[in-house]
Formats: C-alpha cells, structure tokens, sequence
C-alpha cells in the first residue's frame, strides 16, 4: 500500500499560472510593530538560552579551576611534607653520625663485661646474612685457625638468630637463640664475630662485642694494628663494613 | 535611526555572534529572514492571526535552536526548516484543540494587492480556502516551491524526504490549488509538462 503522502504516480510537473502564483505570493505586510515586538520576544530567549549556556560554562570553568587548585594545595602540602621529611632524616642521620663517632670512641670493651656485652648486642642486632660475610678469615695470632665446618655451623647459628628488629618479643626470641647457638658462633673464634669478620689489612682482632649506639645497633671490635697500637673499629651489621 | 554595529556582517558571521549570545546579530539575521518565515507562515496557517503565532513561535525557535545549529546545512535552509516545522507544530496543536464557532478568520483590510480592495479580498480568501483543502505536508512543499522560489534539492533538505516525494507533492498540492482556484494553467507559468494521469 502506498504511502498517501507519496503517491508514486504524481511525478509530473503542474504548473500553475501566472495569476495564481501572484495571489499565492500575496502574503500582504507585516506591521512593523508586530514584526518588532516578534523579533524582540525571540531574542529575549536567546538570552535565556545563553544565559543557561553560560551559567554551565561557568560553573564547570569554576569546578575546574576548583579541582586545579585542590591538586596545586594538595601537591604542595605533600611536597612540603616530604622536604620537611628529608629534614629531619637528615638531622638523624647527622646526629647519629656525631652519635657513632663518640659511642666509637668510647665503646672500648672491658674484657670482664664482652660476653654480655656480646650478649646484649647480639640481641640489638639485625639480621645479619651470612652469605654475605667473606669466608676468608683474616690473620690473627689468637686463637684456633679457622674450620670450613665451623664457619658453616656459624654461619647457620647466625641465621638462625633471624630478625632481631625492635619488637620486644622479637628481641626476645632471638636472646633465646643466641643462647642455644652460642658455642656455636663464639667457639671457633671468639676475637671476632662469625658473620662479620674483619677484613685484612685492618689490623689483628683482640675482642669484639655489640653495643648500641645512638639507638642503633653496631659491632665493635679491638684490633691492633700494624704498628701495635689499639683501636677499637666500629661496623653496622648490616653492611658489615669496619672504620 | 538607531545604529545597528552588525549590520554589514554577512548571515554567517551573524550566526557565529549569536551562538555565542549576541542579541543584536540575532536580531538582525531574524530581521533579514522575517519576511520569508512570515510568508511560509501566511501561506500555511491560512489565516493572518494564525500565522503571526506560528511567525513568533518560529522565531523563537530559531532563537533557542542557533546554539545547536552546526553549519552542515546553510543557514538559510536551516531557517526555512525551522519556520515549516513550526507551522506544522501549531496546526498540529490547532487540531488538538477546539476552537469557538464564532472564531472565524479575519478578512485582513490592512493590505490591497489590486485597485479594488474587495476583489483582493476575496482572491485572498479564495487562495486561504484552496490551502486550506491541502495537507499540511502538501502545503509545505508547494510554499517552499512556488512562494519561496526554492528548487527540489532544498525543499527536499528541508522536508527531509527524497526529491521525487518532493515532486509529487508539489504536483498534487498544485492540482488541487488550480482546481480549487478554477486555474487552468499556462505557458506563462513554470515549466510546462504535459500530465501523463493513468
């Protein structure tokens, strides 16, 4: 069925004639004043329209703005924080350095008190990995050559201290262990500590114990040097390295 | 005389200022399309008051549409789209609603197209009647061709339907004007073809 509106026999040209399209463009003025006041009415929407267009576009340019300057507050709080973080860090570290070096020089151990103060530090000590400690001991005139099978034994003692941290029963556990592994750590060489063994050049290791310095944890140990003097060197556990 | 700044601007950059909310480059570009948004009007309502309605609601249509316009059709075609969609929407919305009886459309004396006012009247209410018996749609296409002067295409992209609905259209809305009008024809008009009637 054909659409009434379409009808797909009418495709021909009617013309109308001359007269009829006259009277059909006919449409006669508008008065100006209705003309007038029809334009004015119209454009009184657009100043709606626009206005909501505008109200839109201002509030996102607000919320926008808003948001930036959120992120820009938020950005420099976190940057100022961060600096002041760096601060205080740094003044630690400052503090402990200075810390170090006196408790260094005053952390000569008696021989009368090294097995608690070996006792007491090993305590405060982190854990310590034992494949890092060199296997090659250094040159001592004291006590017994190092054994392969000892170093291992050692070497596994030391592990089995395991994290020392500063948690309490942490501590604990581990006072425990070290008493169980004691011999095992200390027979082969008491002058120096299993895992974190001197390297050469240093000079000859006497005792070694553990103290805490400034709150953190270090290994001392007396060794005399080349030309027979003693000094006492001061090492983190954690890196092992002797000064 | 008031000085209208926009005055010498071309329709398109008239659309451009009042997209982005200027009055007084909208009120030019509806000054310059008013008269042929007010014949589309005159000729579809069929009477003078209905038309201004449907005249103003246009207006204001394009008023509230020229943000959204985006400048794929020109501007013109745009406008004439607006004012026949408008006249449709207010005589849809006169058919809804019911009228007195005794509102019946004014013989308009405030414009004589021949010597004799009163034979122009009534060529006038002689062509009203005649519209008047045409569907809107067939009306439509008939404005936009023999009042607009608009060619297939555009009355085509106007009313949205392909140019042969166009032609039949405009070939039926005129058989029923030259009938109604007692308009045989002739070769003074616009193209002649001879009808083919199966």
């Amino acid at each position: 069925m054909s659409d009434p509106l379409d009808p797909v026999d009418d495709l021909t040209e009617v013309p109308l004639g001359d007269a009829t399209l006259s009277r059909l463009r006919d449409v006669g003025p508008v008065d100006a004043v209705v003309r007038s006041r029809h334009i004015e009415e119209a454009t009184r929407h657009l100043d709606g329209a626009v206005t909501t267009a505008t109200t839109y576009v201002r509030f996102r340019r607000l919320s926008i703005a808003a948001v930036m300057l959120l992120v820009v507050v938020g950005v420099g709080v976190l940057v100022t924080s961060r600096r002041q973080d760096g601060t205080n860090v740094a003044a630690t570290a400052t503090e402990r350095r200075a810390a170090d070096a006196a408790g260094a020089a005053s952390a000569v151990p008696k021989a009368d008190d090294a097995e608690g103060a070996t006792t007491e530090g090993a305590a405060a000590m982190p854990p310590v990995k034992s494949e890092s400690a060199p296997m090659t001991l250094p040159s001592t005139e004291s006590t017994a050559p190092p054994d392969a099978g000892r170093d291992a034994q050692g070497r596994q003692a030391g592990a089995a201290l395991g994290s020392f941290d500063n948690d309490d029963q942490a501590r604990e556990a581990a006072l425990r262990r070290y008493e169980e592994h004691r011999d095992e750590l200390t027979t082969h060489d008491s002058s120096q500590p299993v895992a974190c063994p001197l390297p050469p050049g240093l000079g000859t290791p006497i005792e070694w114990s553990t103290a805490v310095v400034a709150g953190t944890p270090r290994l001392v140990m007396v060794v005399r040097t080349a030309d027979a003097t003693v000094r006492a060197l001061v090492a983190d556990p954690r890196v092992c390295v002797w000064s | 005389m008031r000085r209208r700044p926009h005055a010498w601007r071309d329709d398109d950059e008239l659309v451009r200022l009042a997209r982005e909310g200027d009055r007084e480059a909208l009120s030019i570009l509806l000054d310059r399309y008013y008269d042929r948004i007010w014949a589309i009007a005159r000729r579809m309502m069929v009477n003078h008051h209905d038309a201004e309605d449907a005249t103003q609601q246009a207006l204001i249509a394009v008023a509230r549409g020229i943000g959204r316009f985006d400048g794929r059709a020109a501007i013109s075609t745009w406008m004439h789209r607006v004012a026949v969609n408008a006249c449709l929407d207010e005589l849809r919305r006169r058919q809804r609603t019911p009228r007195p009886l005794d509102e019946v459309p004014e013989t308009e004396p405030r414009h004589s197209s021949g010597p004799d006012p009163a034979t122009a009247i009534v060529e006038r209410d002689a062509i009203d009647a005649a519209m008047s018996d045409l569907a809107p749609e067939f009306r439509a296409a008939v404005v936009l061709r023999d009042v607009c002067d608009l060619d297939y295409d555009e009355i085509a992209e106007i009313l949205a339907v392909p140019g042969g609905t166009v032609r039949s259209r405009i070939a039926r809305g005129r058989r029923v004007l030259r009938t109604q009008l007692g308009d045989a024809g002739n070769s003074n008009g616009r193209e002649l073809v001879e009808e083919s009637e199966p």
